[in-house]
């Protein structure tokens, strides 16, 4: 009696079910302890007055207040963000489409230039960031120098506002290397007999490019796009290095803006709140992007 | 007999099991046992002077002693390791190996072993709000913990120690380390002046001025800035006289205010938590750097910042030929460039015009300090009283980085000012200045700070004039503190 009634509580799929979770044991614990409740706390946290060192004051909406209405820095903040996500976001993409382009057509050295474009991508921020500086510098760059030389003004390259964000764009599209490889694999999949046949009904090349590469080349685009926007929202490590926010905040982007606050005002609830804000904006611009993708994204030939 | 199988299943099960249980565990917290001495023999090696035949000789000798540790301060039986982390630590560290390789840091600490390392303001405030400080640091912005309730009040291990004398302190260096009635930390590693108007004499003379009569206000250190500021044809800077923005006057700490020190106004007020950034010097502070920058161009000095940094770079490289900095300066030139150093001459910080013969000095002020939870609090603060000791410490520091603590009157002997050229300036002008300020201890530094330069920058470029920067400064401070301490 006693075995049956085991029996029927210990069912196979009862054996299943645990062994399933023990399975994701591990991981559902570090993603609990790493990730649900730092996520969770910093929900609370947004609510707070909290510097890291002292216990939590509850502000309720207040933070969030500040940030929207009485922030100083928070509008060029916004809008650097917002310039990078819509035109270094995109022009990366495009300069990485148009490289994969050029990389795919047969010529001698090929995979030279294909691995020299993708080193960008693998070597350390750090050390990219250090070699534009000795590049881009005023007063020891190689551009500039080359300039006084000439008996040429310098151009500020990062010390002028309206110079710093093209020059990080620049930067940007310099190290699209991974881009590009994504952008390679694509063209690599496009039907060779669509061209055959485009060429045998009188297309030209900018034709075959504009009615077949990028159509069918959407997908992977789209992606890039995703992705980009999603990094572009958060953009630390390069004006971080090469500008520190400079000059007169104009290369001050919001995870920037949202890092000072944390660490170096000891602002830690104000800046949970930014991060929710910039979690939820970053959540409708995908959403946004998801919807309105049927019309531009073509999947399958 | 049925063999024991274990199965695919059964074995990933159990690594799964062995695993998530390890997790648990190891997000236990840690049980620490601390084994306490009341009484400790020490062994010391002591020199004494004897007179031999008639001729005084230095003599070494052992003597044991027997240290009661009071309550407050015990020792640890068996090796402990103390970490320290200090902010500056690219020069700092080089120091620290030297002391290490003296005799007497074997006898301070013994079987206590000092981890240092180098630490931003990140990660000071990252291990404390994990509950995981350091034992001891030095160079952050104290006066944003001290405020925060979070450093271990020293008075007990003070009134303990028999090598600490606070007669032997100025009362200026005392009182920068006492917050809300309790002594967090004595000065010391390096603490000496923090304002000297440095000039290169070569290019002071190849400008046609007179070093020996250098300037002392504002509108002289615009005559100067003006004579020596070449511009090529282009319109890019070659050398320039001065950078208002630079160095120490530009700069804004928790221990003072560079432009309130210069035009003569008390910019934080520690008694009432209350800040005067909207006073008319203020707005005067900001007229002066318009005029010097759009002498300059803001676009011209911000690449100089980007290639020079902020703290001498230019001045070493002889493409400034003024700059307004501490006592270390001296010892910085010699060492980026003994050439430079050789034309370094040093005179009073400038001052508002309406101030002249106003001689302010300002005492720097570092100390190792204490986290409120620091695991060795005892052997941490050994570490406090060895960077204290006259020859291990005091002289090894300056032979090695050329820092000087001179908030103790017995120290001063200790230094051979002479060696870096300037230096000497720093250690006669303290007994000639008309203004010892105290310390702002303003607990708001970071924010503070970044606040005034982007409304500064502001300002000269034109975005908002000297009133509006001034007050928007005013109110942005004053609002964060309300927030942060008053609410």
């Amino acid at each position: 009696m006693k075995e049956a009634s085991r029996r029927r509580w210990l069912s196979r799929s009862h054996i299943n079910q645990i062994n399933g979770m023990l399975f994701v044991a591990p991981w559902a614990i570090g993603f609990l302890a790493f990730g649900a409740y730092p996520i969770l706390m910093s929900a609370y946290y947004s609510l707070t007055y909290y510097d890291g060192l002292r216990a939590p004051r509850f502000l309720g909406l207040g933070n969030y207040q500040e940030l929207l209405l009485a922030d100083r820095v928070m509008k060029q903040v916004s809008a650097n963000t917002i310039w990078w996500v819509l035109l270094a976001v995109p022009a990366g993409i495009v300069s990485a489409f148009l490289l994969a382009n050029l990389l795919n057509s047969r010529f001698r050295g090929r995979s030279i230039f294909r691995a020299l474009f993708f080193v960008p991508s693998i070597v350390p921020t750090m050390v990219s960031a250090q070699i534009w500086r000795l590049v881009l510098n005023t007063n020891f760059g190689v551009i500039n120098t080359t300039l006084v030389s000439l008996g040429w003004r310098v151009i500020p390259f990062l010390s002028k506002p309206s110079l710093a964000k093209p020059t990080l764009l620049a930067i940007n599209c310099w190290a699209q290397g991974s881009a590009m490889v994504i952008f390679l694999a694509a063209l690599q999949d496009v039907p060779k007999s669509l061209y055959e046949a485009a060429t045998v009904d009188g297309a030209s090349a900018w034709d075959r490019f504009w009615r077949i590469t990028v159509p069918l080349c959407t997908p992977s685009a789209f992606f890039m796009l995703i992705t980009g926007m999603i990094g572009g929202f958060q953009s630390f490590t390069f004006p971080w290095l090469l500008t520190g926010g400079g000059p007169n905040n104009a290369t001050e982007f919001f995870s920037m803006y949202l890092y000072r606050n944390a660490f170096e005002y000891m602002k830690m609830g104000y800046a949970s709140a930014l991060a929710w804000i910039l979690c939820i904006v970053v959540v409708l611009s995908s959403i946004v992007m998801f919807r309105t993708s049927d019309r531009w994204v073509f999947y399958g030939a | 007999m049925k063999a024991l199988k274990l199965s695919r299943r059964d074995l990933i099960r159990s690594v799964s099991l062995t695993t998530a249980g390890m997790a648990l565990a190891a997000c236990q917290p840690k049980v620490v046992t601390e084994v306490v001495k009341e009484t400790v023999e020490i062994e010391r090696v002591v020199k004494e002077t004897v007179v031999i035949e008639g001729t005084p000789q230095v003599v070494e000798k052992v003597i044991k002693e027997v240290v009661t540790a009071t309550p407050s301060i015990k020792v640890a039986a068996g090796p402990v390791t103390i970490t320290y982390w200090t902010g500056w630590y690219t020069d700092w560290a080089k120091a620290m190996e030297a002391m290490r390789q003296t005799g007497e840091w074997q006898d301070y600490f013994g079987d206590v072993t000092v981890e240092d390392s180098g630490a931003a303001g990140a990660k000071f405030l990252t291990a404390m709000a994990g509950g995981n400080p350091p034992d001891a640091m030095s160079h952050f912005d104290y006066a944003d913990y001290f405020a925060r309730g979070v450093m271990l009040p020293l008075e007990d291990y003070i009134d303990a120690s028999k090598i600490i004398d606070l007669d032997d302190y100025y009362e200026s260096g005392i009182n920068t380390g006492q917050f809300a009635g309790h002594q967090y930390g004595l000065p010391g590693i390096e603490t000496f002046g923090r304002y000297g108007l440095y000039m290169n004499s070569a290019l002071v003379g190849e400008a046609g001025l007179d070093i020996n009569n250098p300037p002392e206000t504002l509108s002289d250190m615009w005559e100067w800035h003006e004579a020596l500021t070449e511009f090529d044809d282009a319109g890019n800077i070659k050398k320039m006289g001065w950078d208002p923005c630079g160095n120490m006057i530009g700069h804004l700490q928790w221990l003072d205010f560079g432009a309130a020190l210069s035009m003569g106004w008390q910019s934080f007020d520690k008694t009432t938590g209350t800040y005067h950034y909207d006073d008319p010097r203020m707005v005067e502070w900001f007229e002066m750097t318009n005029k010097f920058y759009e002498h300059l161009g803001p676009d011209n000095m911000t690449g100089f910042r980007q290639s020079f940094g902020m703290w001498g770079g230019d001045f070493e490289k002889s493409v400034m030929a003024m700059k307004v900095t501490g006592y270390w300066g001296a010892a910085r030139a010699y060492n980026a460039n003994p050439e430079v150093s050789k034309n370094v001459m040093v005179s009073w910080m400038p001052v508002a015009d309406d101030r002249r013969g106003e001689k302010v000095y300002m005492l720097n002020w570092h100390s190792v300090c204490i986290p409120l939870h620091a695991k060795h609090p005892d052997e941490a603060f050994r570490l406090k009283e060895f960077l204290l000791h006259d020859d291990a410490a005091l002289t090894t520091i300056f032979d090695v980085l050329g820092w000087v603590n001179g908030t103790r009157k017995s120290t001063m002997p200790l230094y051979d000012l002479g060696g870096y050229t300037g230096l000497q300036w720093f250690g006669d002008a303290i007994s000639e200045a008309t203004t010892i300020p105290e310390a702002d201890m303003n607990p708001l530094a970071e924010f503070a700070r970044t606040t005034y330069y982007d409304v500064r920058e502001q300002c000269y470029r034109g975005e908002i004039g000297p009133q509006e920067a001034a007050d928007v400064l005013q109110a942005e401070a004053t609002k964060e503190y309300q927030r942060q301490f008053q609410s």
